[in-house]
């Protein structure tokens, strides 16, 4: 039996295959970058600036909305995958960990978002500048890297949500609650009191919305915000550990 | 004295089963030893305790009183879940990868020779079918397939529960051609099963199991009573058996 490092990585090319052989799913994927990209096509016209600045604005709106509902998705595909095959009892039953099959699933999912990251960001900078591949490594990393950490934490928290229910519904709807939760808590924040400590269920997702492909990082708020969303992302992957088997 | 393959002391396992049923006892104080290189049939009417019985042993389960040794060690150890192998009633293979994927990914996690998948699927009669989806498979085709992943680790004993639920009689006639030769490889086998004339035909020893106890178990011959197979079953034991016990 292999250990640590091997197992997970097994479990993640195992969930990979999972993804990439869910063709429905890099289908809404591309339609949805090429949703958000969309502004290739309305540059063409003869808008203003603000309307310009408009549809680009809501391009990357768009891009973060899909971008979540499709980690979700990833997300419930591996896991009702797992569900419905009911492979979980016979992988315990020869002592492999819960651990391993959850960080090898979040890999999974990780990649897929940041897929979907990158090739949407790199869509949209073009819709932004009407240059392909205008943005710098840096500005793809900065922007494309902080919604890969945002996806690939819905990812997380949606693993982690499967600890409560096995009902696939029951988990797409409460991943969703907590997504607006985590874009309510600066809000929450400022009413205090019971809202405040509410939202506290979720990470501060707004505060990881990508940096529009143009903006310098603040590194300094960057590492902060990073560290939050990875202690956020070990709580989920710990609930996802105790995963109801279909035993 | 040699240590038994398995040994369950005194087991009992209940489960909350809703507001009105409230706790239902699937295991009452549940003991039986299987010795090693034995076929033994764990049989009994739908929701006695057999899946249980086998799920304390694999220790997806936790008994609430007694144990489950393997080989001497507590069910459900690192080191006893490696001497054992698991069918499950349905389901336990990934249906996204091909036969041939899948074992070479069990090989793989099990650290087994893959060389052994060929052979496996050779074992099973899978071979023309190895590089189709298992998605496709027929139920037979999944059950041989999924006895072909529970022995490909070289388990000394292999737990089957219900292997051959919903398999055509040729189906049936594979499964037990395969199950005796892992009997005549020394293997440890407790199956459960509603086919009582072939557990009959395969099992050395049979232990009957009604509301979680165990109400007879000893060879078959014994059970049977000394009279002739040909004019007394194992179905009409069951049969007088339970109405005995319900008495």
């Amino acid at each position: 039996m292999i250990r640590g490092g091997p197992q997970i990585w097994a479990h993640a090319k195992f969930s990979w295959l999972s993804l990439q052989r869910s063709p429905g799913l890099w289908v809404v994927g591309f339609v949805a970058a090429m949703s958000a990209g969309s502004g290739l096509f309305w540059r063409d016209f003869s808008f203003g600036e603000a309307e310009g600045r408009f549809v680009l604005g809501f391009g990357w709106g768009l891009q973060n909305l899909l971008g979540m509902g499709l980690a979700l998705a990833a997300a419930v595909q591996i896991w009702a995958r797992d569900q419905e095959d009911k492979t979980l009892p016979v992988w315990r039953a020869r002592g492999l960990s819960l651990w391993a099959l959850a960080t090898g699933r979040l890999l999974a999912a990780g990649l897929f978002c940041a897929i979907f990251a990158v090739g949407s960001t790199l869509v949209l900078a073009w819709a932004q500048t009407g240059k392909p591949g205008a943005l710098a490594f840096a500005q793809l990393f900065a922007s494309a890297g902080w919604l890969t950490l945002k996806l690939t934490l819905v990812a997380t928290m949606t693993f982690g949500v499967t600890r409560i229910s096995r009902n696939t519904g029951f988990v797409i709807g409460a991943t969703t609650g907590l997504i607006l939760l985590g874009h309510l808590r600066p809000w929450a924040g400022e009413l205090g009191g019971v809202p405040m400590v509410i939202s506290w269920l979720a990470p501060d997702l707004s505060s990881l919305s990508p940096a529009m492909g143009q903006q310098q990082p603040n590194l300094d708020a960057g590492v902060v915000r990073a560290l939050a969303a990875a202690g956020y992302g070990v709580v989920f992957l710990g609930l996802a550990t105790r995963e109801q088997s279909n035993e | 004295m040699a240590t038994a393959a398995l040994r369950f002391d005194g087991v009992t396992k209940e489960f909350y089963a809703g507001r009105e049923a409230g706790r239902v006892r699937a295991l009452d104080a549940f003991s039986a030893e299987i010795g090693v290189g034995t076929i033994v049939g764990l049989l009994g009417p739908n929701g006695c305790g057999k899946s249980t019985a086998l799920k304390c042993a694999l220790g997806l389960l936790s008994p609430d009183h007694g144990q489950v040794r393997v080989h001497g060690l507590p069910a459900g150890s690192v080191k006893a879940c490696h001497t054992v192998g698991y069918l499950p009633e349905r389901g336990g293979v990934p249906s996204h990868l091909t036969a041939r994927e899948a074992l070479q990914w069990w090989a793989w996690v099990n650290g087994t020779d893959q060389q052994a998948v060929a052979t496996s699927l050779e074992a099973v009669g899978l071979t023309a079918a190895a590089d189709r989806r298992v998605a496709s498979f027929s139920k037979g085709m999944r059950q041989r397939l999924a006895l072909a992943q529970a022995w490909l680790p070289r388990p000394s004993i292999l737990l089957l529960d219900e292997p051959f639920s919903g398999v055509d009689p040729r189906g049936v006639d594979r499964l037990v051609e395969m199950i005796m030769a892992e009997k005549q490889a020394g293997k440890t086998i407790l199956l459960t099963s509603h086919l009582l004339p072939r557990v009959e035909q395969i099992c050395d020893e049979v232990i009957l199991v009604d509301r979680g106890r165990v109400i007879v178990a000893g060879t078959v011959a014994t059970v049977l009573g000394g009279e002739p197979v040909r004019s007394r079953g194992l179905d009409d034991v069951f049969r007088e058996r339970l109405e005995g016990n319900k008495s």
